[in-house]
């Protein structure tokens, strides 16, 4: 077994929701005796500002680290990364409802300008529901235990016991006799939360192509030292205004605490969406609601309106995703081709896709 | 001008008739005495999949506003509001389908037709209707994509 033991962070709900607030708990007390793992709370993972004392907890982590969230693993993954947690996903096998809850598979080619000096090891995000018995967060985490020490073992997975190579995840280490009683740690209890409501960038589909900072009129993004699009002011954000988002052409940005799963970050998931095709026969289009959306914003803050009158001039000329990538020395440089010539069948194949969709 | 057009969608071929009508929401309409019969094209069929639901929001009879929703419909893949090709007034709905949705993806330009409408307004040619579906095509696509992913 390797020594290092796997950090393991619960981020607790909003509020004092009694079934979640149960589940934090049991998922505690059970890990709490896990000699592999060192278990931490830490408060609502979107509601804590960078400078929050549990975000310099997760900052403070430098291994393999698991996180469980009441957020989809994307949305978890971001906030992250925008706190300077860095790291790649870690791939879990723990499905709720029908979505697999990695953000992001090792399959995925990723178009967008990418995390900015991503370190080498692995944030699994498990995304939390009270409606999931704790038992399988209890079994994913020990199987991610078991994968983690296989992966970090100095000597490789040769010298591990061979209980352990099987691949078979042992409940019993778990459940079983304590042989040491750890502790939980608790991050930044002493600092209270306030509910904040933000957008996060996914830089995976991120462009650079500055849709959302033309967009919005009320200061949110901005651009770092690298040309990058960034979430700039995000308290300067309107409440329950999602507009950014849907003028975003590939749905890179997310709102955590938005009801409609798609931009709350939900990936891949199917089960239970259905296309809302209204648009096509007619309804408002995403831009005409998202121009309503912060319409309503202005008028809340004594703003005017404006419609889609344009606001601010547009960019003339936006800087390449691929150069972007050279220049900040960011993970992703390969060779991707250009999106002029990209053939329509991939999109086209969406459309065929529809018909394995077992909905 | 041949019997039909077609316009592929990834490799399902769409048929467009042209026989009729067509509105930029995805409908056909074919002049029956002083109305025209309304349904969906087989890029909307194509797109919705098989019809479990189909339900209407005004009466038969209704004078109906461009875009005012008048139904909604649920199939197997994709909910939908659906709205009034144009300003007119509706003069009957299709029966049939209320039993049975399902020919709409049985018969789409046949007896599964939605209702009947009158109006003065004019709508496109097959040719338009695919040069429209050409043009809106990329971002249907994105439409879909956004929801799925």
């Amino acid at each position: 077994m390797a020594s290092q033991k796997l950090t393991v962070v619960i981020s607790q709900c909003r509020g004092k929701h009694p079934a979640r607030r149960q589940l934090e708990a049991d998922l505690v007390a059970a890990w709490m005796a896990d000699p592999r793992l060192e278990v931490s709370l830490i408060p609502h993972l979107y509601d804590m500002t960078s400078d929050h004392s549990g975000m310099m907890f997760l900052r403070s982590v430098r291994n393999d680290l698991v996180i469980l969230a009441w957020l989809y693993p994307r949305a978890t993954r971001w906030i992250l990364d925008r706190n300077g947690v860095k790291g790649t996903a870690g791939r879990t096998e723990l499905v709720v409802g029908e979505e697999p809850m990695e953000a992001l598979s090792d399959e995925e080619s990723p178009h967008g300008i990418g995390a900015l000096d991503p370190i080498d090891r692995r944030i699994y995000c498990l995304r939390l529901d009270e409606t999931v018995g704790a038992e399988r967060y209890l079994d994913e985490v020990a199987r991610i235990a078991q994968e983690v020490a296989l992966r970090t073992s100095p000597s490789g997975p040769s010298s591990l016991p061979i209980a352990e190579r099987s691949g078979a995840v042992d409940r019993n280490a778990v459940n079983g006799p304590i042989e040491c009683v750890g502790s939980v740690s608790v991050s930044g209890e002493d600092q209270p939360v306030r509910l904040r409501w933000y957008p996060v960038i996914d830089y995976d589909r991120c462009t650079n192509c500055m849709e959302c900072i033309d967009f919005c009129l009320f200061g949110v993004y901005g651009i770092d030292q690298h040309g990058r699009i960034i979430v700039e002011l995000p308290d300067n954000c309107k409440r329950g205004c999602p507009a950014c988002s849907r003028v975003c052409p590939e749905n890179a940005i997310l709102f955590p605490a938005h009801k409609t799963p798609a931009i709350a970050g939900a990936a891949g998931e199917l089960a239970g969406l259905r296309i809302d095709l209204s648009e096509l026969f007619g309804g408002a289009t995403a831009l005409q609601r998202a121009v309503q959306e912060r319409d309503a914003a202005l008028r809340q803050t004594g703003r005017p309106p404006v419609a889609d009158r344009p606001t601010v001039p547009r960019r003339p000329t936006v800087p390449d995703a691929r150069s972007l990538d050279a220049n900040s020395g960011g993970a992703r440089a390969q060779e991707e081709p250009s999106r002029d010539s990209e053939p329509q069948d991939e999109l086209d194949e969406l459309i065929d896709s529809l018909d394995g969709l077992e909905l | 001008m041949p019997d039909e057009l077609v316009f592929p969608m990834g490799q399902y071929q769409a048929r467009i008739p042209s026989d009729r009508w067509f509105s930029d929401n995805h409908l056909w309409l074919k002049r029956i005495d002083d109305a025209y019969r309304v349904g969906f094209t087989a890029y909307s069929v194509r797109l919705l999949q098989d019809v479990y639901f189909l339900e209407w929001t005004v009466e038969a009879g209704s004078p109906v506003e461009r875009r005012q929703e008048i139904g909604e419909i649920e199939s197997s893949k994709a909910l939908s509001t659906l709205y009034a090709p144009a300003a007119g007034r509706i003069v009957r709905f299709n029966d049939e389908l209320l039993e049975d949705p399902s020919l709409i993806n049985a018969d789409n330009y046949g007896r599964g037709w939605l209702f009947e409408l009158r109006t003065e307004e004019s709508f496109l040619t097959a040719l338009e209707y695919v040069e429209l579906l050409k043009s809106i095509w990329p971002e249907t696509q994105r439409l879909i994509k956004g929801q799925l992913t």
